[in-house]
């Protein structure tokens, strides 16, 4: 995929160039989880696959299209699946879960990554997993109500913190697995 | 992002999340998520959700079967669920000693949240000061109560003395009757108070052995040569986790607290063997540094001989006859950075 073609893929997602970089990131993003609730094993590479074969096709069809362009991208990622079902067998069921897995690194990792939060987040994600069922409920009720904020503002809260804290562990397994 | 939990919109994306859409559904799902931003954040909700509920085992039947069968079809999300149970089992170690304060309804998250956390926001100084002004306290109830002890027995037996004296009734010896009765009654109330006095006495010296624990896990950005970690018998704490001292680069020495559980000898011997069984270090000299509330031994080991690993502490008290008795045994895990 040249330069000239990205450019032009961009110019077709928004005509200010950090918007459309923007848009293309959540694009990308939409994409690996749609291929992942359909149980691809190789999620981004099929997002990936959809954007290039997009790219390849902007110049034709940029001008006439009418619409939200991320449902062109969604169109043609419906190809890409069915050519990926296509060419590989559904994979195994996974294996039964071992509930007393081995987490030593998720938990090394998830330690190192708790102290690079702002206390304020490490202390919400901790408050916010620390209980179960009902207690559960009772406990983010009362977390909300002290932050003044809705039910709801403190789940997405919560859950933009847990998805940093997330990213982070990744990149800490990741950085020990190859060393 | 406006849609409820509850809501019908979050309940559609968790079948979809399951497997359990037809395909016109899932295709009207699938188009709402690429073009809608609340729609895209519902799923990144409900998959959160998800993985937090069936580590929690809140899951029904049908939807933990779902979730193993289609939803950790993807490996993505078969490494966020491994994230979920460890964020779920830290945080719930770390709720599970001490209970949260019960924050007020003008409280905001810049006010630390544990109990813990305010009493590490004290600084050392005012932890010693509170330390030495609560044992003062209690040495002061302490011997109170012991001059009022004395002074009732030297009362009862001045009264003893008047009534081998004198059969008939003396209103000196009603006078001592009731100053006994009172005396007693103060006595009775300061028994109270000094056992008050030492259950606080105790707490405070738990909470301060937690606090030196927690210091430990900052020993390295605090720029001290040392890390302390306190350690009670068993190999897990109540957690079910290990003891865990962080080693950072500049710390020298690792002093393991070892809380005894009884303390039945003059002498000790330390010994730290990692996980393959090979000693790394002992000592056989130690003396137990006891309080009124609790017995422990400190150990002080060479930081560069602690490799990342798990570690078992033996604790072996020494009979005059030179002989060795295992008095505890302890788990530790080093975390090096």
């Amino acid at each position: 995929m040249g330069q000239a073609a990205f450019d032009r893929l961009l110019s077709w997602l928004d005509p200010d160039r950090e918007r459309a970089g923007e848009k293309y990131e959540q694009i990308r993003a939409r994409l690996i989880k749609i291929f992942q609730s359909r149980g691809c094993q190789t999620s981004e590479e099929l997002a990936d696959d959809t954007i290039n074969r997009v790219t390849r096709k902007v110049a034709n069809i940029a001008d006439g299209y009418q619409g939200d362009p991320a449902l062109y991208f969604y169109g043609v990622a419906q190809k890409v699946f069915l050519e990926y079902v296509t060419r590989k067998p559904p994979p195994p069921p996974p294996p039964r879960l071992d509930q007393e897995e081995d987490l030593n690194e998720e938990y090394e990792c998830l330690e190192q990554c708790l102290e690079r939060l702002s206390p304020r987040s490490r202390e919400l994600i901790l408050l916010y997993y620390q209980r179960d069922k009902q207690a559960k409920i009772d406990s983010r009720k009362e977390l909300a109500a002290r932050l003044g904020i809705a039910s709801n503002a403190l789940k997405i809260r919560a859950l933009r913190v847990r998805n940093r804290l997330r990213d982070c562990v990744t990149q800490c397994l990741n950085k020990r697995g190859s060393e | 992002m406006g849609t409820e939990e509850t809501g019908e919109e979050y309940r559609l994306i968790r079948r979809y999340l399951l497997g359990e859409l037809r395909e016109g559904e899932r295709v009207d799902i699938e188009r709402r998520l690429m073009t809608d931003e609340e729609c895209f954040d519902s799923l990144l909700l409900a998959e959160a959700d998800l993985a937090d509920e069936y580590t929690r085992g809140e899951l029904s039947d049908s939807d933990r079967q779902r979730f193993e069968d289609y939803f950790l079809l993807a490996p993505e999300r078969r490494r966020d669920l491994r994230f979920a149970k460890a964020l779920t089992k830290y945080a719930s170690a770390a709720s599970s000693a001490p209970s949260p304060v019960r924050p007020s309804a003008t409280a905001d998250l810049t006010r630390p949240l544990f109990w813990w956390q305010s009493l590490a926001s004290f600084g050392r100084p005012r932890r010693l000061a509170m330390t030495l002004a609560l044992a003062a306290v209690f040495g002061l109830l302490v011997v109170t109560g012991v001059w009022l002890l004395s002074e009732n027995r030297r009362l009862s037996s001045r009264i003893e003395q008047l009534q081998s004296q004198q059969l008939e009734p003396d209103p000196r010896v009603e006078e001592l009757r009731q100053q006994l009765a009172n005396e007693r009654a103060r006595s009775g109330a300061l028994g109270q108070q000094l056992e008050r006095e030492r259950i606080e006495h105790e707490e405070t010296a738990r909470e301060l052995a937690i606090l030196k624990q927690q210091g430990s896990t900052d020993g390295g950005r605090s720029g001290r040569s040392f890390v302390s970690v306190v350690l009670t018998a068993g190999m897990m704490r109540g957690g079910g986790e290990l003891a865990t001292v962080t080693v950072t680069p500049g710390v020298q020495r690792v002093r393991l607290q070892l809380i005894l559980e009884r303390d039945d000898y003059a002498v000790y011997r330390v010994d730290l063997r990692n996980d393959q069984g090979i000693e790394v270090w002992s000592n056989q000299k130690l003396t137990a540094d006891r309080t009124n509330t609790v017995t422990t031994l400190v150990a002080s080991v060479p930081a560069r001989l602690l490799a990342r690993g798990d570690y078992i502490v033996t604790v072996s008290g020494v009979t005059p006859a030179g002989n060795q008795e295992t008095a505890g045994r302890y788990g530790l895990r080093v975390v090096a950075r």
